[in-house]
């Protein structure tokens, strides 16, 4: 955990729909020094902690990723609108899930069955430097830099470097007295690592066109047969529909290349799994 | 256990899935094949009027010959179990065309209908054989072309009303039999959806029912009685949550590997007592004795860290990697140590020997106050 200077606490909010974990967040960041002063149940009802003429802003707000009302990606990008610095944690989320929200702007992600120290861990780190790199999180980053290539020079050594520190369990001190880099290195080193998270993520090549996501969505989500989908998206051929999943299967085979079991499964199979992955089932 | 989407997904594109298109398929031949024999019938129907032929014995050697070129039709399509060969569907074109002109030279001069009206049904079957063989596309095109041509050429002089009859005929067999086997292909697909879907409901109501009666009821009243939870307690509804987030991961939890043993090792130690952390991202499985070797490593690191390390917060566990690579990091935050203090022995010498005749590698980093670092790696040397 990077170290804050002193001065006031560190403020955080909480948005979580289970009473009990929120309750329990809440108990273990002030336990850390830290102040709550906000606690809500979905995004809405955070909405008017960021109306202007509201006290100030939190410096971090803990949102679950499962939420009534705007959820997963687009509740990140709602509240990172509204000036927010947003910390993800789900019970359960794939990995796509997780960067997508990155691609949002979340400046982190924690599972909920993380021990519970790591939670002031990584609020103390996203109110010190902007971003916290959680062990899974660099794993998953890891990996996306391995699948979705932008180029030679997206990531330097230090980057990389200081992802497999993070994976390994390193704090952020630790990683600054290893590499022997200053608080703000870290701090642009962590940001270009979520600078070239964010692109990659919305990188033509690797993830579905909009029209593809309408695609993914009808069939993958509502089950709907090609000539249904064809019809609801104004008339465009059965065939049409038919080459944009045999595309996305293409895609999907090409970013998540140890899923060795997709080129079994038909271009429908493969669009349902992938949208129900990346949460835009509404 | 399986994990569930995958079991799905094997079960609709797997041997169900293939039976059930299959056996579409395997009808529509059947249907096909069929037809193409009983309207063989047809072609002998001009030897009723043998005396009014001009070339009797060829009317009859056509009829003999769609018999067999019926009879080869059959079996052929009967064993492929499906009409889409396209050899069998052009040679059966061919055939057509060639039975056609043949077939018309046994009438008088400038009376043609005496024979082709008779070889009609016949030949339309081959153009109905392109709509469900060959599909929508140039191929059926084609062979539809080739035997309006033949049939338009080999009714001249005697182009009447009929003529057209008859080639409209050619096109709408196509494409009936374009559209019918279209519906019927997208029946089965939408069959083997829906099998997949209730198999997958009815999975999932059994997981679900199972889990609630064994596990979560039990905790829950256990916890809604008031009483104080003991340790003991504590630990196993963490192992219990543990083994809940696996079953919400669609596509991890298999019954065996690398990854099974590693989560197997952490369920044992949360046993223990320490509080784990666990990223396990293992793609694809190394070799059986690679994975034993890393998951006894993993397990003596563990011990270690139970015996050292006091409580010392939680314990991460990572492990990286897949069939040709493997990075396990179990990482401690205890007291740590300097390892040129510590004498060589104890459990992970005998460990360690295992693991270098895997060709694994086993490396400590700690220093005092600091925690200790375990990396394991597989091969040896391999840093990723």
């Amino acid at each position: 955990m990077m170290d804050l200077p002193g001065g006031p606490p560190v403020t955080a909010a909480i948005i979580d729909d289970h009473p009990m974990s929120a309750e329990g967040l809440e108990a273990r960041l002030v336990a850390a020094g830290m102040k709550v002063v906000a606690s809500a149940r979905c995004v809405e009802s955070f909405a008017p902690v960021m109306t202007p003429g509201s006290p100030g802003l939190p410096d971090v707000v803990v949102c679950d990723l499962r939420l009534p009302g705007l959820s997963l990606g687009r509740a990140v990008t709602y509240l990172v609108r509204h000036g927010c610095r947003v910390l993800a944690m789900s019970g359960w989320a794939s990995s796509d899930l997780v960067l997508e929200t990155v691609a949002q702007g979340a400046r982190g992600y924690l599972p909920k069955d993380d021990p519970p120290e790591r939670f002031a861990e990584a609020v103390a780190d996203v109110a010190a430097v902007g971003y916290h790199v959680s062990a899974r999180l660099a794993v998953y980053l890891r990996d996306d830099l391995r699948c979705r290539p932008l180029g030679r020079d997206e990531l330097g050594r230090s980057e990389r470097e200081m992802l497999k520190a993070c994976a390994d369990g390193d704090r952020g001190d630790e990683i600054a007295a290893r590499t022997g880099m200053s608080p703000a290195g870290v701090r642009d080193s962590l940001e270009r690592i979520f600078a070239a998270a964010r692109q990659r993520r919305h990188d033509p090549r690797y993830r579905p066109t909009p029209r593809e996501e309408e695609v993914m969505i009808l069939v993958g989500c509502t089950g709907m047969t090609d000539r249904r989908a064809a019809r609801q998206l104004g008339g465009i051929s059965e065939d049409t529909i038919t080459a944009h999943l045999a595309h996305l299967k293409e895609k999907y085979q090409r970013t998540h290349p140890d899923d060795a079991e997709a080129a079994f499964l038909s271009p429908r199979a493969v669009a349902g799994q992938w949208v129900r992955d990346l949460g835009l089932c509404p | 256990m399986q994990p569930l989407s995958r079991a799905v997904s094997n079960k609709v594109t797997g041997s169900n899935a293939g039976d059930v298109q299959v056996r579409t398929e395997e009808r529509i031949a059947r249907i096909i094949a069929y037809v193409r024999v009983s309207t063989s019938a047809f072609v002998y129907l001009p030897l009723i009027g043998w005396e009014r032929l001009e070339q009797p014995v060829i009317a009859l050697c056509a009829a003999l010959a769609s018999s067999v070129e019926a009879t080869w039709f059959y079996r052929r399509v009967r064993r492929a179990g499906t009409v889409q060969v396209s050899s069998v569907v052009w040679a059966d074109v061919a055939f057509c065309v060639a039975l056609i002109v043949i077939g018309s030279r046994a009438a008088f001069p400038g009376q043609p209908n005496a024979v082709t009206t008779e070889l009609v049904p016949f030949a339309l079957v081959s153009a109905a054989c392109a709509g469900f063989g060959l599909r929508a596309g140039f191929a059926g095109i084609l062979a539809v072309a080739a035997l309006m041509i033949t049939w338009t050429v080999s009714m001249i002089p005697d182009v009447t009303l009929k003529l057209a009859s008859d080639l409209l005929g050619f096109v709408l067999w196509y494409v009936v039999a374009l559209l019918m086997a279209r519906e019927l292909r997208s029946l089965s697909r939408q069959d083997v959806a829906a099998e997949g879907g209730r198999w997958l409901a009815e999975r999932q109501a059994e997981m679900a029912r199972h889990q609630m009666h064994d596990v979560l009821l039990p905790i829950v009243e256990q916890v809604a009685s008031g009483a104080e939870l003991s340790e003991d307690f504590v630990r196993r509804l963490r192992r219990e949550a543990g083994r809940a987030r696996r079953l919400l991961d669609p596509r991890a939890s298999p019954e065996s590997g690398l990854r099974a043993l590693l989560l197997d090792v952490c369920e044992t130690f949360t046993e223990h007592g320490l509080h784990m952390e666990t990223v396990i991202a293992i793609r694809g499985e190394p070799p059986a004795d690679v994975a034993a070797a890393l998951a006894a490593a993993t397990r003596e690191a563990l011990n270690n860290v139970r015996k050292h390390c006091g409580s010392c917060g939680p314990v991460l566990i990572r492990a990286d990697g897949g069939p040709d690579h493997v990075e396990i990091v179990v990482r401690d935050r205890g007291q740590g140590f300097d390892p040129r203090t510590v004498r060589a022995g104890g459990g992970f010498t005998v460990t360690f020997r295992a693991i270098h005749r895997c060709d694994c590698a086993c490396d400590v980093e700690s220093s005092p106050g600091a925690g200790t670092k375990v990396t394991i790696t597989w091969p040896a040397g391999d840093k990723q």
